[in-house]
């Protein structure tokens, strides 16, 4: 019995600290489910996100896009996306700006959630989320709230990736 | 129709062409610029010339000691730019603050004229006189308002002029000799010495730094950026400007000599890439800004890069501690150090997210990590070391009193009301925060997540703090505290299982976590998602969740169990593949790991 824990443990360990990923995912799968959560993500951004900007009147002015498991170094888990957009402050206030943002969420056929900070309205479209905070600027984020599960080594190869500028172009792209 | 005459709408107001962020990044570049320039000048001061003899002694001194002086006079320009940086970016995050409430009375304004107007439309001409009475009322507040526009835009562009005129001040070598001879100059001795013994005492070193000039402060800062940037008692925000500026200065001078093909010293390395991986995580976040003012969001408030064997120490905020209502410290736990807190950052930004979302109040949730957390960066007998200090509670015990000096400090520089400070352990983590709070921390809530152990056997010999637990079933590492040593329900080698029902602690709901055997390491990551996240954001906000039962005994999977029942329950596969992987490559380290440093199966049941 104690041997066999022994073994259990060690290989628990072996497989944390060695970087071993989950024989029961992993490859092409893996792979596509990044790639299509990165093209959500493209998608809100280029769609959602810029009507959102054109409506509220609110010049883009940086963003970054972050890539990081969803667990510890230890058991990854999957991988998560952060995008965070930063736009300076257009003619509208806090309020109108929460408002307007909710409208256009709407119109694209997100479901909109309003938690109790007034500054703040949540969109939710399949694994995506957009949040957005008004205030002295106006921030956005992009994000995949729920782990998108894959094997361990592919979630520390995302992981590791370096975080990227967010290409802007002007005016909605879809 | 009736008529009425209405005020025009109060236009928008201008936009902050300066941006407090921008001018936040240009003191920071300006202080790590500072910093490297007084490492140059201690070595040039330091050096006696003492390789040579004779003249060429004497000319290296005299050419080492002209240098200085010239090094002090481009210091002294520094400083002066430093100083009208700060300020400047003081009152940008004023005045972006101001604008914010201006533009809520504008929109405010605007709204009630587009009502009144409304009225007007259907208002026949007896309502005329009340409708012009309130008309009149917008007017005037109108007029109160843009005469308030213009008073900001006024001091929008007295700002803008003063700190171009302090730039313009220090223009030349010549205003850099004058800066350097100016008697009011900082001297960091004399503010240094006004501190003295209380350097120990975060209360009294946030009155000291309360009293310093803004010219004391940022000249303390540039000269000695490690002490104040981890020095108890210092506000976050300097904390952050010190800390920056080293990490600055750290990643420039370190990099330069690599680049230039320099050999580094295995702590320079150490060094490097703990400065490395700090600045990437400001670089990733320089975007996020408080919604408030447009500053910067994160503030780094400990960094330490030769601590710790070399895995480095480091704390920070998402928010302000100092202005928030509500501060929660995460310590994370085993294999944690300075280059790997991806998944630490990931659990801090969904805690601050949740708790900001829910709207009661200021936020600032952070996670310290300067303490020596088990872990491991290869297989050296060190390295193996570090691991294995992972079953005793050394670490953890020496990590709580640094903890609690910290949390001390973040009392100290509090503003306003006092805030509400939740302290959150993870794993090893959770057993260090046990510590903290069992030593006195100024903790208001201690949150324990898949705790291995906590030095007392109930929660009220603990803290005095409210202590909540959160435990999942199917977590390995929860299940340390329960079956130790001395039997059945009697605490492991990290103390007692804070789940326990007898330990009295208030467990809330979070999911069990898978049943497969493969699973149970991300069971024990997974406290920062869904029913666990709302409880732990519930306790950081004031608003504790649904308390459920503690672990009885005979009412609960042991280790042991739970360890086999998961493998059978999986089908044994993985844990073949594991076994083969492990005999085929490593079985002395296994041995070694499981049997010798660990000491993981005397922790189940020994003698079994």
């Amino acid at each position: 019995m104690r041997a066999l824990i022994g073994v259990t443990v060690a290989a628990l360990l072996l497989g944390a600290l060695g970087g071993c990923s989950d024989p029961g995912s992993g490859g092409t799968d893996d792979a596509e489910r990044i790639n299509q959560l990165e093209d959500d993500v493209d998608a809100a951004r280029d769609g959602v996100v810029h009507e959102i900007a054109a409506a509220v009147e609110a010049p883009f002015a940086g963003g970054t896009r972050r890539h990081s498991s969803c667990g510890e170094s230890y058991a990854p888990r999957g991988v998560r996306i952060v995008e965070h957009l930063r736009f300076d402050p257009g003619p509208l206030g806090v309020e109108a700006t929460v408002s307007t943002v909710a409208e256009v969420l709407e119109d694209g056929g997100w479901d909109v959630e309003w938690p109790a900070n007034p500054a703040i309205v949540l969109g939710r479209l399949g694994d995506i989320e957009v949040r957005a905070v008004a205030g002295a600027v106006l921030q956005v984020d992009i994000s995949n709230p729920d782990c998108v599960e894959t094997g361990d080594d592919s979630a520390r190869d995302f992981a590791d990736r370096p975080s990227s500028d967010v290409d802007w172009p002007a005016g909605p792209t879809t | 129709m009736a008529s009425v005459t209405l005020p025009a709408p109060v236009a928008p107001l201008p936009v902050l062409i300066s941006r407090p962020v921008g001018v936040l990044q240009l003191g920071n570049d300006l202080r790590a610029a500072l910093v490297n320039g007084k490492d140059v000048q201690a070595w040039a001061e330091g050096s006696s010339g003492d390789a040579f003899g004779g003249q060429a002694a004497d000319a290296s001194r005299h050419a080492l000691t002209r240098f200085s002086r010239r090094l002090d006079v481009t210091e002294a320009a520094l400083e002066s730019a430093v100083v009208a940086t700060s300020r400047f970016e003081d009152r940008l995050a004023r005045l972006s603050s101001q604008r914010l409430t201006l533009d809520g009375d504008r929109v405010g304004l605007n709204t009630a004229l587009d009502d009144l107007r409304a009225e007007v439309a259907g208002a026949s001409d007896a309502e005329v006189p009340l409708l012009q009475a309130r008309a009149d009322r917008l007017q005037q507040r109108a007029a109160r308002l843009l005469a308030d526009v213009v008073d900001w835009a006024t001091r929008v562009a007295d700002a803008e002029a003063d700190f171009v005129a302090a730039l313009a001040r220090v223009d030349t070598f010549d205003d850099g000799r004058r800066a350097a001879r100016d008697p009011g100059r900082a001297e960091v001795d004399g503010v240094l010495g006004r501190l003295g013994a209380g350097v120990a005492d975060p209360a009294a070193v946030a009155a000291w730094w309360r009293l310093l000039s803004r010219a004391e402060r940022q000249t303390v800062i540039t000269e000695h950026p490690a002490i104040i940037g981890n020095l108890p008692g210092i506000p976050a925000r300097d904390r952050d400007a010190a800390n920056r500026a080293d990490v600055g200065a750290d990643v420039d001078e370190l990099g330069t000599r690599v680049g230039q093909g320099e050999q580094l010293t295995s702590t320079e390395r150490d060094r490097l890439a703990n400065a490395s991986a700090v600045s990437e995580i400001l670089d990733d976040h320089r975007d996020d800004l408080d919604p408030r003012t447009g500053e910067h969001l994160l503030h780094l408030t400990q960094y330490q890069p030769d601590e710790h064997s070399g895995d480095g120490g480091v704390a920070l905020f998402l928010g302000d501690p100092d202005r928030a209502d509500h501060v929660a410290v995460y310590v994370p736990g085993t294999l944690s150090e300075t280059g790997t807190l991806d998944g630490t950052l990931g659990n801090i930004d969904a805690l601050h997210r949740a708790a900001t979302d829910a709207g009661d109040g200021l936020v600032a949730v952070g996670f310290w990590l300067d303490y020596d957390a088990p872990s491991i960066d290869g297989l050296s007998p060190g390295e193996l070391a570090d691991l294995g200090s992972v079953v005793t509670p050394t670490e953890a015990a020496a990590g709580g009193d640094d903890l609690a000096d910290y949390l001390d400090g973040l009392r100290a520089s509090d503003t306003g009301p006092p805030a509400h400070l939740s302290l959150i352990g993870h794993s090893y983590g959770a057993t260090t925060s046990s510590y903290a709070a069992h030593g006195g921390a100024p903790i208001d809530d201690l949150v324990l997540l898949g705790s291995p152990g906590a030095p007392t056997s109930t929660a009220d010999a603990l803290t005095s703090a409210e202590v909540h637990v959160g435990s999942a079933d199917h977590d390995p590492v929860t299940l340390l505290g329960t079956d130790g040593p001395g039997g059945p329900g009697l605490p492991g080698p990290l103390g007692q299982d804070p789940a326990q029902d007898s330990f009295g602690g208030r467990r809330f709901e979070v999911d069990p976590g898978s049943y497969r055997v493969q699973d149970l390491l991300a069971n024990h990551s997974s406290y920062f998602a869904d029913e666990s996240l709302d409880g732990v954001t519930g306790i950081v906000i004031g608003n504790d969740p649904d308390e459920v039962a503690g672990r009885q005994p005979g009412g609960y999977q042991t280790l042991d169990q739970l360890v086999l029942g998961s493998t059978v329950a999986s089908g044994g596969e993985w844990l073949w593949e594991r076994g083969n992987d492990a005999v085929d490559g490593l079985t002395g380290t296994v041995h070694d790991l499981a049997e010798g440093l660990l000491g993981l199966p005397y922790a189940f049941h020994p003698g079994r």
